[in-house]
């Protein structure tokens, strides 16, 4: 795929997906430069056509993760919550008449990275678990297992407020 | 589940912007690229060619021949 | 695009390697290259110019084209046996001639070099062949 329309056809579902995770629109825009960035220089490694989408999930994924583990070192996991859910509140980044929606990214913010990736993929993406698992490199197994578990703790969240 | 439940708020025009300068990235990327393999290639066209012509081309040994002849040589031989 | 690269890269990569081996097999220099160098070199040795240079060059390649030619039959006498008597004869008779012949155009060549240089400068031209000569033996 030439790469014009690749950053074209994947820019914003990745932008969505990495959203999602990190919360604030700037870091988005940031991750999503250095992702970019990524599978320009290597696309040429990649062997399968095929396999594209699930490579370049890969790639952002790791990107955001990256991210949030910077940020997990530099406040902690409670202080990363904290900034996470204060850019929540923030009438520049969300709209507050999506009270489902914002509820349930609330929740998603007390996940642990790999639930979150799992999580999004799965629930917004609707991918099959044998794509994530190559995207994440976990076994299907185990990736059942993170998706539940973070079902479960979302709809604990939810029913609390 | 819908994937469209979205809170988050995106700025006007943001993604054609973006995605231009994702892909003005990847030009410059490129343009810099050809321009090292340019160089490079261009260094190589005028410096292998450069140090075979500079590098000392061993003498050949043409003195050779008619040294053969110096043991029969009167003229050289009673030469200072 | 970059495959592409990699390879016009690599083929460049290759080019001094390939224009390198060519190098080290011993260049085998034609008798026109050996004469016209050694004319050359010794009109430089000589340090003569302009068109002294060129008439001396043309003549001292004449020389040492006559040299080449008696040099050759000298490889084929000295290659022959000398198990009997009449061919160690032959040998020494052979000899003589081949001294003789290099003497003989020698001094024909002194008056036609003396045209174009001083005594001088054809002593200098000997000394100078002489000292080509030593070098060589003394490597051998």
């Amino acid at each position: 795929m030439k790469y014009e329309d690749l950053v074209n056809t994947y820019y914003q579902p990745l932008y969505w997906h990495i959203r999602r995770m990190v919360v604030s629109h700037d870091d988005t825009q940031d991750i999503l430069q250095d992702t970019f960035l990524k599978i320009y220089r290597h696309l040429w490694t990649l062997r399968k056509p095929e396999a594209l989408r699930g490579w370049i999930y890969r790639i952002a994924g790791r990107e955001a993760l990256r991210f949030l583990e910077r940020k997990s070192r530099q406040l902690g996991t409670a202080g990363l919550e904290t900034e996470l859910l204060e850019r929540l509140e923030d009438s520049e980044q969300v709209n507050y008449r999506e009270t489902e929606a914002l509820a349930l990214q609330r929740a998603m913010v007390r996940l642990s990275p790999l639930q979150k990736q799992v999580f999004c993929l799965r629930y917004y993406n609707e991918m099959e678990y044998e794509e994530i698992a190559r995207i994440t490199g976990s076994s299907v197994n185990s990736l059942k297992v993170s998706y539940h578990n973070a079902r479960k703790n979302i709809e604990e969240y939810v029913k609390q407020q | 589940m819908s994937s469209s439940n979205n809170p988050f708020l995106v700025p006007e025009d943001f993604f054609p912007a973006a995605q231009k300068s994702i892909l003005a990235s990847a030009a410059r990327i490129r343009r810099r690229r050809i321009g090292i393999a340019t160089s490079l290639a261009a260094l190589l066209l005028i410096a292998v060619p450069a140090y075979l012509s500079l590098r000392p081309q061993p003498e050949p040994d043409l003195y050779v021949e008619a040294a053969d002849l110096y043991d029969y040589d009167i003229v050289l031989q009673i030469m200072d | 695009m970059k495959k592409w690269i990699l390879l016009l890269l690599a083929g460049l990569l290759l080019l001094p390697v390939a224009a390198f081996s060519q190098n080290r097999s011993p260049r085998q220099p034609s008798r026109q290259d050996i004469i016209r160098y050694n004319a050359e070199r010794m009109a430089g040795s000589l340090a003569l110019e302009g068109k002294t240079r060129t008439a001396f060059v043309s003549l001292y390649g004449e020389f040492y084209s006559e040299m080449l030619a008696i040099r050759s039959q000298l490889k084929k006498q000295q290659s022959a046996d000398m198990d009997s008597e009449r061919e160690v004869e032959e040998r020494i008779l052979s000899d003589f001639a081949t001294s003789r012949k290099i003497l003989d155009l020698r001094e024909s060549y002194y008056q036609k070099f003396r045209a174009l240089i001083p005594a001088s400068k054809i002593l200098e031209m000997y000394q100078i062949e002489k000292q080509h000569a030593e070098k060589r033996h003394d490597s051998e």
